[in-house]
Parts: structure tokens; sequence; C-alpha cells
């Protein structure tokens, strides 16, 4: 009787050895190792996802042809040639046979990010947009002046006109109006997207 | 007697000892049981625990291993290339929506004069990209009922966000008294502030804007009929007049 009490006794707390020595840090080590596993798998499935949604979006950059390409990148170049740009404006006005009384080129200013916060827009951070102005003066017919316009709006990069005034009577040189013409003094932006990221 | 009775009697008078089995008591030990059950039970926990520990560790390593895979797939190069892209279609989206028509403006500017207004000078400016372009004209009409009308007819047009007319003033050009009683010499001078909607009049509404003009070519094409029956009308007034001035030229001749 004697040994079979101290036989259970032993078996008991050998048991209670294996529990509180094994199995309960090894259960707890277990669900940690499951939090793990869950965490692989939510990160291995957004992984997944991003791949097949990186090769999908490589799938839609190479289906751009060339041309459109190219046209993206004039529309919206690294950097303004501001040279460029004027020989361009000058070939808009000859193309339209008004000659250029004066261009002259701004600095090249950053345009800010706005964004709305409390109290109003406001001016954040860079936009990685840049921009040149270009002062432009001629003398034109109203409609040959429109023709211009038109040209400059349909460009293949965008000059956006930030300013343009002209007036009935020529205070300077009057005798501008009296051949039906106008003296235009104009204000032309040209952008460039120099950081992308 | 009493006794013989009591001897012939097969009735046994005391319960016999020697056939009657001893009941045996079981003892049962629970807590052996017990003993039993929870030590077995601990170590086929353990090894379950255990086991399945093993295939959690395993699983992990090849999670590990299929992630490594993926990462050795994805290409930090290319993902940058298509996020410039992206910026640069999204900003020229932006750029090409916010491109304002100036042409178009004026257009809508010289469809919305009316009566007899003069224009002295139009300033147009656009201090943001995304900012609405404003337009300042300074002008002089005869009276203050047509800068009334002109203010309705401005105000109607669906293109203009804003519209407000300053500086209305009523200035004389001489003190000329016989001009000045008839009023001829009176004007009215005006400034007319408008700001325009930059969804209406940029390059891409340009387009629909023009797209709109569909009822003006009609009427246009109307007045080209109009002109063309008035054309035929002159020619036939003019072959008759031909034909007259002929037969005349033949009577004179003949005389």
């Amino acid at each position: 009787m004697g040994y079979k009490l101290i036989v259970q006794l032993v078996l008991l707390i050998t048991s209670f050895v294996i529990i509180f020595t094994f199995i309960t840090p090894y259960v707890t080590s277990i669900s940690e190792k499951q939090d793990k596993v869950l965490e692989y798998e939510q990160t291995l499935g957004k992984a997944a996802e991003l791949n097949a949604k990186l090769n999908e979006l490589i799938a839609t950059k190479n289906s751009i042809s060339p041309n459109e390409m190219r046209a993206l990148n004039t529309y919206l170049p690294s950097r303004i040639y501001h040279i460029e740009v004027m020989r361009d404006i000058q070939n808009i006005f000859d193309v339209n046979r008004i000659p250029i009384l004066t261009m002259t080129s701004d600095a090249e200013g950053v345009l800010s990010k706005v964004a709305v916060v409390e109290g109003g827009p406001k001016n954040t951070s860079d936009s990685g947009i840049s921009y040149r102005d270009f002062n432009i003066t001629f003398v034109a017919e109203y409609e040959i002046f429109k023709s211009i316009l038109a040209s400059i709006e349909s460009n293949a990069y965008p000059l956006e006109v930030m300013n343009l005034s002209f007036a009935a009577q020529d205070e300077i040189h009057p005798e501008i109006n009296s051949s039906g013409q106008m003296r235009y003094s104009l204000l032309l932006r040209a952008f460039a997207l120099t950081n992308a990221l | 007697m009493a006794d013989l009775q009591k001897q012939s009697s097969f009735i046994p008078q005391r319960p016999s000892k020697g056939n009657v089995k001893p009941k045996r008591m079981r003892k049962i030990y629970v807590l052996n049981y017990v003993t039993y059950v929870i030590f077995f039970g601990t170590l086929i926990v353990t090894a379950g625990v255990f086991f399945f520990g093993w295939s959690l560790d395993s699983q992990i390593d090849t999670l590990a291993k299929q992630l490594d895979a993926e990462q050795s797939v994805f290409n930090e190069n290319e993902l940058a290339n298509v996020k410039i892209l992206d910026t640069k279609i999204d900003t020229a989206e932006g750029m090409l929506n916010n491109h304002v028509s100036v042409v178009s403006i004026l257009a809508a500017i010289e469809q919305s004069i009316v009566g007899p207004i003069q224009l002295l000078d139009f300033v147009y400016t656009r201090t943001g990209q995304s900012d609405a372009p404003l337009v300042s004209l300074t002008a002089e009409t005869d009276s203050f009922n047509t800068v009334l009308f002109q203010n309705q007819v401005l105000a109607a047009n669906g293109i203009i966000r804003g519209l407000d007319i300053q500086n209305v003033s009523l200035e004389t050009k001489s003190i000329d008294p016989a001009n000045l009683a008839l009023g001829n010499d009176q004007f009215v001078s005006l400034k007319i502030m408008a700001t325009f909607d930059t969804a209406a009049v940029n390059y891409k509404g340009a387009r629909q804007f023009q797209s709109l003009e569909a009822p003006v070519d009609m009427v246009e094409a109307s007045l080209d009929t109009d002109n063309s029956q008035l054309e035929a009308v002159g020619d036939e007034q003019i072959s008759e007049v031909v034909e007259d001035e002929e037969s005349v030229s033949s009577n004179d001749s003949s005389l």
C-alpha cells in the first residue's frame, strides 16, 4: 500500500512538473508561433498581391507605345529648357507671321503643394513641379492674336497664359491703332516635373 | 416423540457455514486511476504539443522561404519607375484639366457683349495653376440702361462664375452747351470683373463649349440660305436690269 502511494505521488509530481516546465511555456510559444504564422501569411499575401499589382502595372507601362511616352515626356518634361521654349514660342509667332517685339524669361520657380487645412488652403511642401515664366509683347490684329492664342493652347506642352493685357488705345505708340492693330502683353508659363517621387 | 419429529425434519435448524462463499469486497482506488489518467494525459498532451509546435516551425520555415521568393521577385527599380510614370500621368492630367483656353474666354466675352459698348482695355490674370481665371474689362457705353442690360447678359453666361461691375461713372467729354443739352457727349464708364469657371473654360471643356455652338451653326446656315436666296433675287434683278439696259442700248442704237 505504501509503495503504491509513493508511485502515485511520483506520477502526480512528474505530471505537474511536465505541465509547468514544458507544456505551459510550450503552449505560450505555440500561440506566439501561431501569431507569427498569421503574420507571415498576411505578409506573404500582401507581398504576392503587391507583386501581382506591380506586374500588372509593369504590363500597363509596357503597353504604352513609345510615341505616347514621348508625347507624355514632351508634355511634362523633367526640366524646362527655356531656350527651346523661347524658340518654340517664336516659331508659333512666325507661323502666324507676327513678329515678337520683346520676349524675356524669368527665373525658374517651384510650385508648392496646396493642402486644405483648418482655416483654409495652405501651401505645405514642394509639389515637384517647377515653372518658368516668359514675357512677350507683340502687335497684331485681334483675329490674328486669337489664332496665336489658339496655337499656343494646342502646343505639344502646356504654355499657360498667366497674364494677358491689351488696350484699344496704345498710349506709347498711338499709330499702332490706326492700322487696326493692338499691342498685346502676354505672360506664358511652362512647366516641368522635376521631382516625381 | 417430539425429539424424533425434530430429528426427522429436512429443514436445517441453522444455516450451514460450509456452503456459503464469503462476499469478496473489491477496493477501487479512485486516486490511483486519476493519477494514471493525469500522468498519461500529460504525456499525450506533451507529445501533441511538441508535434504541433514542430509543425508550426516547419510551416514558418516554408512561409519564410515563400516570402524570400516573393521578395526576390519584387523589383524595387521597376516600382520606382512605375511610381514616376504614375505621378507624371496624374500631374499631366491635372495640368490638362487646369489648362485654360483663353480663346474660349474671348469667344464667351464676344458673345456676351451686347449693345453699344466700347471696350477700352482687357486684362486677363491667373494667379495659380488651379486658380480661376479673372478678366477685367474697362469699357464705355452710352447709358446706364445698357450697363444694366449688359450685367444681365453677362450674369446669364454659364461659364462666368463671379461677376462684378465696378467704377460705374457718368462722364462728359466736352462742355459744349449744345451737346450737353442733347446728352451727346455724355458717356458711362465701367469696369467689368468676371471670374470664369476653370472646368468650363479648360482646354478640354473649351472643345465641348465649341460643340455647344451647334445652334449658332444652324442659325448661320439659315442665314447662308437667306443670303443665297437674296443673292438669287439679286441676280434676277441684275439680269432684269441688264436686259433693260440692253434693250435701252439697242433702242439707242436703233435711234
